[in-house]
């Protein structure tokens, strides 16, 4: 992996590190009386980062495999395009495209 | 990639994301503490107060999380090699 896509990757996930803290601190952490978190505050921490990896981990698999398909359909209606294109342009005699 | 560049973009990083965290912080506290009753602009004590322990916990939360995260992709990493060591393993139960 070369470099650059390597600290991509990094940033990411320190990104999405602080976005979970964030969330999950906005959900859970409900009492401020007390100076550490309380028992329940913990385990709801626990619970958002766990679910919260288990559903990036389902999201990445349904990316990876709806992503090529929705590529591939892409580049059909491209190739479709390009060719509608070339036949206009091959019917007409070499005149006619010359004046154009 | 050398290491002294490697360790000065590492540095950089972090500053970056300390930088976010504690707008992150103090967005996520002031909702939390902070009254929208302007009736005075200064900080009442329950505020004050309101305010030290959410960054306090902020952080020590922060902290969990990353044990937390680090720890599952840890288990996730081990996971993988275990399976993929094991023979005719198909590569869509590997994907899983």
């Amino acid at each position: 992996m070369d470099e650059s896509s390597q600290l991509r990757n990094i940033k990411d996930f320190l990104i999405i590190y602080n976005s979970l803290t964030e969330r999950c601190f906005t959900r859970c952490v409900t009492n401020m009386n007390h100076r550490y978190p309380t028992k329940d505050e913990t385990s709801c921490i626990h619970n958002c980062a766990e679910r919260f990896q288990k559903g990036n981990q389902r999201f990445m698999k349904q990316f990876m495999k709806m992503t090529p398909e929705m590529v591939q359909r892409r580049n059909e209606d491209a190739m479709k395009q390009a060719n509608k294109y070339n036949d206009v342009i091959i019917d007409k005699p070499d005149d006619v495209i010359a004046q154009n | 990639m050398d290491p002294q560049e490697a360790q000065k973009l590492a540095a950089e990083l972090e500053v970056e994301m300390m930088a976010d965290m504690y707008n992150r912080m103090t967005s996520s506290c002031h909702k939390k503490c902070i009254s929208t009753r302007y009736d005075t602009g200064d900080l009442e004590k329950g505020e004050a107060v309101c305010i030290d322990r959410c960054v306090a916990k902020y952080l020590d939360i922060h902290e969990q999380i990353g044990k937390k995260l680090t720890e599952m992709s840890q288990t996730d990493e081990e996971a993988m090699s275990k399976m993929s060591q094991k023979p005719g393993i198909p590569a869509n139960v590997l994907q899983r």
